[in-house]
């Protein structure tokens, strides 16, 4: 089975939908087949991926009625640099979808079901969720294998990341997920080591989350080149190739290599 | 000197370790339940090893003494027949030698105990008349969530806004009760009480067992509402009258208070002295109280201040703004209309009555011109 890899956080602008389009990005750079799966009414990644919004029956949304057929609304991402990213895009469509994920007889398990009827063929699938812990984060967890959480090292996001936790096992148990998804670490976003506050919480981070036995991996640094290079619809590769911040991510992608090569030899 | 900032982030997760330390043992439970059941089916020698595997785990909980009256055999139990001669002996051996062993019993939403493992001692303690037996608990999940409250109630570093907020869940979970009622529930029924001088029998049951709460509990003239919230709070055996006047105020704290509650570690009561600064009291906008609040709660945290002192600075600064106010004051007559015309809530008026209404103020407003400026 692909990894499927669910990005989560419990607050907005903790860099869920930049780290979704960097890895992305950097799994299909590294030959792996990528499918970026938009699960955030916003539709933030068409804007990072640097792709026009989508007409609303080609989206996620759609996958997500009865009346799907295994038709997969996919569309390359930077088909100059990668041949073999995808995204499935996210719009407005969706806020309709959380109040029919609420009704409806399978709701939380709605996107694993669409997957095991019309698996999608690529090797690894990234959901972006959006910031609440409502109806579509559930969708994702109970479809996922793995979770990612990246979280900004300031008070209400770390707070947030607390919380999720307590979500995450309150929702693995209450939806009966066998087996489990793994928590593959917690991703420290939006650095600045000249903020005291932000050195503060990443000392304390590390030592709290391997109580949990829960891996930190290594922070990615701020920079202004982010925003730059989303506002042209790029990963910072793309944009600053030679940014010492697109160094950042190397632990992240080596740690999910490993997976894709367990899972494909196995 | 200022402090540097700081955040407890322990206490921040504290919840996420609760949660996966009880995660990691309902688990672990379920799985050895399961894998018992499976030996057991197939008949295998293996389940002693696995019973007492199990067995540990939960003693880790706690072995207690259960009345045999509660206990249900499981229907499910493969071995349905227990010859005479097997029980005779294990009551030859309870009664020589004790119980050596703590039964295994599954906890039922309604408080009675299913047999896991150990019928044939249960069996011969009933036949032996023993009022109880030795038994560790398979928790149902929500006695599970009822621990990790319970852990995290009595831990020290809870703040009273979590443990209101915990509270109210519990309360509304076992009761069936809206959320937003329970505080007002709880006050009417500390107040009565109070009024009637009988608060003294509740925090004597404090610590008594749910039987004697319950006696006592329904010898006061309490609805049910209120009966039901009390005794959630008395089975977690915490005073009513205190939860009533030191935690379930924190739940009407301003979302900026609450939040530096949370992530500053602005302690409660100080939280309430500082709420006394709102937009009505120092007769400012609310975002203007708001960063008075701020430049309170900072001064309170930078210098530890004492709850005292605390209240002292808060009371200053709302007297040196009602000062202010008393210097530029509109007349009183005035200031009481103009309150009534600003208070009017128009959010859920029809149509008709908001063009009513407009009508009214402007000619009432033309009036008002007209004796300003005489023609």
């Amino acid at each position: 089975m692909a990894i499927r890899l669910a990005l989560l956080s419990n607050a907005g602008g903790s860099g869920k939908t930049t780290l979704a389009v960097h890895l992305a990005y950097l799994l299909g750079n590294a030959g792996f087949s990528v499918a970026l799966v938009d699960l955030d009414p916003q539709g933030s990644c068409s804007l990072m991926g640097g792709l026009p919004r989508p007409h609303p029956d080609q989206t996620i949304a759609a996958v997500l009625q009865d009346d799907f057929q295994g038709n997969w609304p996919t569309t390359p991402l930077w088909s100059d640099e990668v041949k073999n990213v995808v995204a499935v895009q996210g719009e407005m469509g969706l806020v309709k979808t959380i109040n029919e994920l609420v009704l409806h007889e399978r709701g939380a398990y709605l996107l694993g079901d669409r997957l095991s009827d019309y698996p999608l063929p690529q090797d690894i699938l990234i959901f972006d969720c959006p910031a609440t812990l409502g109806p579509l984060p559930l969708i994702a967890l109970s479809a996922c294998t793995h979770l990612l959480v990246p979280i900004q090292v300031e008070p209400k996001s770390a707070d947030g990341a607390g919380k999720l936790i307590e979500w995450f096992y309150h929702n693995s148990r209450r939806l009966r997920l066998k087996p489990e998804p793994q928590i593959l670490g917690f991703v420290p976003n939006q650095y600045d080591k000249t903020i005291a506050i932000h050195r503060n919480i990443l000392a304390s981070l590390e030592p709290q989350l391997s109580k949990l036995s829960i891996h930190c991996f290594q922070a990615i640094r701020f920079s202004s080149e982010f925003k730059n290079a989303s506002a042209l619809g790029l990963p910072i590769h793309l944009y600053r190739p030679l940014h010492p911040a697109c160094k950042d991510f190397t632990p992240i992608v080596t740690k999910i290599t490993q997976l894709l090569k367990k899972s494909k030899s196995s | 000197m200022s402090k540097k900032p700081q955040i407890d982030l322990s206490n921040l997760f504290s919840g996420a370790e609760y949660s996966q330390e009880v995660h990691a043992l309902e688990t672990k439970i379920t799985e050895l339940q399961a894998e018992i059941e499976q030996l057991r089916s197939v008949g295998s020698q293996q389940v002693e090893t696995k019973v007492q595997e199990l067995r540990s785990t939960l003693t880790s909980g706690g072995v207690i003494d259960i009345s045999v009256e509660q206990i249900d055999p499981n229907p499910d139990q493969p071995r349905q027949t227990f010859s005479p001669e097997s029980i005779n002996g294990m009551m030859v051996s309870l009664a020589s030698d004790g119980q050596q062993e703590p039964i295994i019993l599954i906890e039922q939403p309604d408080g009675r105990y299913l047999l896991f493992d150990g019928e044939r001692r249960w069996r011969a303690a009933l036949q032996l008349q023993w009022g109880t037996i030795k038994a560790v608990i398979i928790p149902c999940p929500e006695a599970l969530h009822r621990r990790v409250l319970l852990a995290n109630l009595h831990r020290e570093n809870l703040n009273p806004l979590d443990m209101a907020e915990a509270l109210i869940k519990e309360i509304a979970q076992t009761s069936n009760l809206n959320e937003q009622d329970i505080p007002r529930i709880l006050r009417t029924a500390v107040r009565r009480l109070e009024r009637q001088g009988k608060t003294n029998q509740i925090s004597e049951i404090v610590v008594v067992s749910p039987e004697s709460q319950q006696e006592v509990l329904a010898e006061l003239e309490l609805n049910s509402s209120e009966k039901s919230v009390l005794s959630v709070l008395l089975s977690l055996q915490l005073n009513p009258a205190s939860i009533n006047t030191n935690i379930f105020p924190m739940l009407g704290l301003a979302a900026d208070l609450k939040q530096a509650m949370r992530t500053q570690g602005l302690g409660g009561i100080q939280a309430i002295a500082v709420q006394r600064c709102n937009a009505k009291a120092l007769g400012i906008k609310e975002a203007e109280a708001k960063k008075v609040r701020a430049k309170l709660v900072k001064r309170i945290l930078q210098e530890k201040l004492s709850v005292a002192k605390t209240r002292a600075l808060v009371s200053s600064e709302i007297s040196s703004y009602q000062k202010e106010q008393a210097k530029g004051s509109t007349p009183s007559r005035a200031t009481s209309m103009i309150r009534q015309v600003q208070e009017i809530a128009i959010d859920n008026m029809e149509q008709q009555e908001l063009e009513a209404l407009k009508v009214a103020l402007a000619s009432k407003l033309h009036e008002i011109e007209s004796m300003l400026s005489p023609q």
